[in-house]
């Protein structure tokens, strides 16, 4: 009877493990996979280990997971001990309240906590600025820097925060434990606070420590949401590499990294748990390390050791700090914002070394999503390619900077029909950097007749399978676009007219979901049928799914220009302008034409770029794929340039955009 | 003179002051200004419009809360009820999948739930697929499973049920064998050694996994996102959308932040009133 119970709750707690470790397996499995998918095997190799130690983004941001969480939980274990000893000697109703604020941090939602430390970090910064203007005005001895902003402090100060109280929470249990008489009888036979705690607490409370300092060094390495809201653009954990690329496709080299962490840990607790399962076994017998070394410590000889080991380990911390912080201004860096695969790699390479000046490289999902980066205070940037209707926008708004464009002699090789657009008419504020059109991709496989109006997207014929935009800009025009009105319209019955199209086709269950660059694995596996995106993606997509078409819908649609602009106030203007002349050269044109399969705007680069191909590949670019690219005028004549709309009209979108979510 | 041992939280009080309390004022003072800085209400007044997904999201986080304790439960029990060594062994395979960072968990699950993705492959390799078409007279390529509210609570269920367990288990461990020895000398039976003793008693850590489990789940923004598809907004994603997404509007965020906070708390008050003591809730 009683072996028949066990039987069954092993088999339960077997299918829970089952349930907890299938995804992991999957991961690590397809971490030895020879191709890209996390679906297909194709044979095993473990080209994805090799490549992990070249990909420097990964590199650096596995460098930045554990140097955060090291950092912070030294930090957070040794403040939190002292705060729950501080804590347990107060009166009981203190006591009580500051437990209470201490478990705001667990209690309250991730994005609660990570949104308000933004806005702290953020308010402080620009209260900070105004100071320090004002104090570098009236003395000359002590110059402070008057930009502070989001990065390695905010998050490290965000993860110490969140730490402490899991530290507390575990160190509190074993005080109340402690027999209160113990300190009050050491301190009456003469020791020190400080001998006190050394001699009589800290043994008691070890174990309540370490299990602190384990929780709390867990909740750093797992945590996500706090560190995108605290991080700002400079520093990005792993965590935050994943988000980024959980967007379009998860190269493998993070399913290799992951697998390297887990053997890591899996290691490190097997081989804890045995020592400890053989230190009982034997008894008292043989003392861990640990008790060893207290005990060393407490000879006279020990006692001066430990002072001065104190005094080494908060030298050597101090040293690495400000290591940390200096590093970054050792080396001359540009800070860059653009979209997604939305660059040649081997260019940043190229460029690095050519001019000894580091890249960091970011990505924003949108140009909305750009612009709230831009204004929380959360993206810190030099250089942004936002596209025309967001340039007119941060030009009124005057956040761009004014371009020398005595030091950037590539602008000349640009055609001259990209110049002086609408957004910046008397050539001021952006180099144009790729340009292209919006239309439909389709699986022609999944659908009856080739797609060639906007009317598929919202048609229940393909319900469930269609993938619309997720940003509001794109996804009104291609209804407004089928309704036959200017993408740049401002009569509110022609918005809600076409926003009632959206609202509705998604009731009804038309789209399977709102997408950005996630349409690149759901397009290419066959997932869905229909999406609507970028000329130039098409073509990549392409590379992996040849069932896929490509169409202008016959109604019109949206051509852009994304263009390099500079911040206002940017730190590295200099280095921004060596950058986007190095991009606007030909040869980077023709590079990230290849690349990314938008056109470029360099005259000789779009002249150039078919036999270009033909070098590279030794086959030739066919007209059609050439006129995907770079559409020809008759295509451009039914496309409109967005317009930035009046303040009024982007409010209504927003409200829109919020409410057709609901 | 008897140095005082309570000075040693003069720092922490001070960091709280700075960087746990102050954000939250400054949650609340954006709640109530306009993008000028001025007083409003104005973003309260919007709020009914986003009770569709307050609605949706205390929903699916509830299910999800429900499931994990429903599962979490028993396996907590039965855990403590094994050897030392099976326990300790489980207890590290718990705490395991939490050092993969759960993005990449959760990417997985995308992979595993795809209209062509192992599930349903292995479905229609199976014939599965098929057998339910012919049986049900319908004609499916493969069972929708991505982008639906089933796979939202999934990928949270996943996520958070170590959150459950280990709380449950922390406590369930910890109870004083005697007691359960004197209610069967007393003459009770399983099902009451159960009911009046053991659960009971393990209310505390019953609760803190609630909590934990709950809190995250109405709050999580990614992995609606990434197994949801984003058609269905929770309340994670309005506020994230209103932060760094596609619609800026911080103030508007942060008031729904704020009713957030509100409603959360409301309920924790509510709930440990249930079970007093909650001081004990461990997390390991």
């Amino acid at each position: 009877m009683k072996r028949r119970n066990r039987l069954g709750s092993r088999a339960l707690m077997a299918l829970v493990f089952l349930f907890l470790y299938a995804p992991i397996f999957l991961l690590i499995v397809f971490s030895f996979n020879k191709g890209n998918s996390n679906i297909v095997w194709t044979g095993f190799s473990l080209d994805w280990y090799k490549s992990l130690f070249q990909n420097r983004l990964i590199m650096r941001s596995v460098y930045t997971t554990l140097l955060v969480s090291l950092l912070a939980t030294a930090i957070a274990t040794v403040a939190g001990t002292f705060a729950a000893i501080g804590f347990y000697s107060l009166r009981r109703r203190t006591r009580t309240a500051l437990n209470t604020v201490n478990s705001i941090p667990m209690m309250n939602a991730d994005i609660v906590t990570g949104v308000a430390m933004c806005l702290f970090f953020v308010a402080f910064f620009t209260f900070w600025g105004d100071f320090s203007v004002w104090f570098n005005s009236v003395q000359r001895v002590v110059v402070l820097p008057e930009r502070l902003t989001l990065g390695f402090g905010t998050l490290l100060i965000a993860h110490v925060t969140f730490n402490i109280p899991y530290v507390i929470l575990s160190v509190g249990p074993k005080l109340r434990q402690m027999d209160k008489n113990l300190v009050d009888a050491a301190q009456d036979l003469g020791c020190t606070w400080m001998q006190a705690f050394w001699k009589v607490i800290l043994p008691e409370i070890k174990p309540g420590i370490a299990s602190g300092a384990l929780t709390a060094f867990t909740m750093s390495v797992d945590d996500f949401i706090i560190s995108y809201f605290t991080a700002g653009s400079s520093s990005s954990t792993l965590a935050m590499t994943i988000y980024g690329m959980t967007k379009k496709r998860v190269t493998p080299e993070i399913n290799a990294v992951s697998t390297l962490l887990f053997v890591t840990v899996l290691a490190l607790l097997v081989i804890v748990n045995l020592r400890e399962a053989r230190a009982e076994r034997s008894g008292e017998e043989r003392r861990p390390v640990s008790r060893k070394l207290t005990q060393m410590l407490d000879t006279p000889k020990g006692r001066v050791f430990r002072r001065g080991a104190a005094v080494v380990l908060t030298a050597s911390f101090l040293i690495a700090v400000v290591l940390l912080t200096g590093a970054t201004n050792a080396q001359p860096v540009v800070n860059v914002c653009s979209w997604g695969e939305y660059i040649d790699e081997d260019l940043i390479t190229q460029f690095e070394e050519e001019t000894g000046i580091a890249v960091n490289y970011q990505t924003a999902e949108s140009n909305e999503a750009l612009y709230s980066l831009l204004k929380s205070g959360a993206g810190d940037y030099d250089v942004i390619v936002p596209s025309d209707y967001m340039i007119s926008q941060l030009i009124e708004e005057d956040m761009l900077a004014e371009l020398d464009y005595s030091r950037i002699p590539n602008y000349g090789l640009i055609s001259d029909r990209f110049k002086g657009l609408t957004y910046d008419p008397q050539e001021r504020y952006t180099v144009p950097y790729a340009w292209g059109t919006v239309g439909i991709i389709y699986n022609t496989s999944m659908v009856e007749e080739p797609i060639t109006s906007w009317s598929a997207l919202f048609d229940d014929r393909y319900a469930g399978n269609v993938l619309m935009f997720r940003n509001s800009r794109d996804a009104m025009a291609t209804a407004l676009s089928y309704l036959g009105y200017s993408l740049n319209t401002t009569d509110e019955s022609e918005l809600r007219e076409a926003f009632q199209l959206l609202k509705d086709a998604k009731n009804r269950g038309v789209y399977q979901s709102f997408v950005m660059d996630e349409i690149f694995q759901k397009l290419e596996g066959g997932n869905a049928a229909i999406g609507v995106y970028y000329a130039g993606d098409y073509l990549t997509m392409l590379e992996n799914n040849e069932d896929l078409a490509f169409v202008v819908p016959e109604e019109g649609s949206n051509w852009f220009m994304d263009a390099m602009c500079v911040l206002k106030n940017a730190p590295n203007y200099e280095e921004a302008m060596a950058w986007i002349n190095f991009i606007a050269s030909t040869e980077a044109n023709l590079a990230n034409m290849d690349y990314l399969w938008y056109a470029s705007p360099n005259q000789e680069a779009l002249e150039q770029y078919p036999a270009y191909y033909e070098e590279l590949y030794e086959e030739e670019l066919g007209q059609e794929a050439y006129d995907i690219i770079a559409a020809p005028q008759e295509v451009l004549d039914r496309c409109e340039a967005y317009l930035v709309l009046p303040l009024e009209t982007r409010k209504l979108y927003n409200d829109l955009w919020t409410e057709l979510g609901i | 003179m008897k140095p005082k041992l309570s000075r040693f939280a003069i720092p922490y009080v001070i960091w709280m002051a700075l960087f746990v309390v102050a954000p939250i004022v400054l949650v609340v003072v954006y709640a109530f200004s306009n993008d000028l800085g001025g007083f409003t209400l104005e973003n309260f007044s919007k709020m009914g419009t986003y009770a569709v997904v307050f609605g949706r999201s205390f929903k699916l986080a509830l299910i999800a809360t429900l499931i994990c304790l429903v599962i979490g439960y028993p396996v907590s029990y039965m855990m403590s009820r094994e050897g030392e060594r099976f326990q300790r062994v489980a207890m590290v395979l718990i705490m395991l999948p939490m050092w993969i960072n759960f993005l990449l968990r959760t990417y997985s699950w995308m992979s595993i739930l795809e209209n062509n993705g192992l599930l349903n492959q292995v479905f229609q390799k199976t014939g599965l697929l098929s057998l339910y078409n012919s049986l049900f007279g319908t004609s499916l390529e493969y069972f929708p499973m991505m982008n639906t509210q089933g796979a939202v609570v999934l990928g949270m269920v996943y996520n958070y049920l170590p959150f459950m367990i280990l709380p449950i288990y922390s406590v369930i461990v910890k109870l004083d064998g005697s007691l359960v020895e004197a209610a069967r000398d007393l003459g009770a039976d399983g099902v009451n050694v159960f009911r009046r003793v053991i659960l009971p008693l393990s209310l505390p850590g019953v609760l803190s996994g609630i909590t934990m489990v709950f809190v995250p789940s109405v709050s999580t923004f990614a992995i609606s996102k990434m197994l949801g598809g984003g058609t269905d907004l929770l309340l994670g994603d309005l506020i994230e959308q209103q932060f760094l997404g596609g619609a800026y509007n911080p103030q508007l965020g942060a008031a729904i932040s704020l009713v957030m906070m509100v409603i959360v708390v409301v309920c924790m008050v509510v709930m440990n009133r249930f079970g007093e003591g909650e001081e004990q809730a461990v997390i390991l």
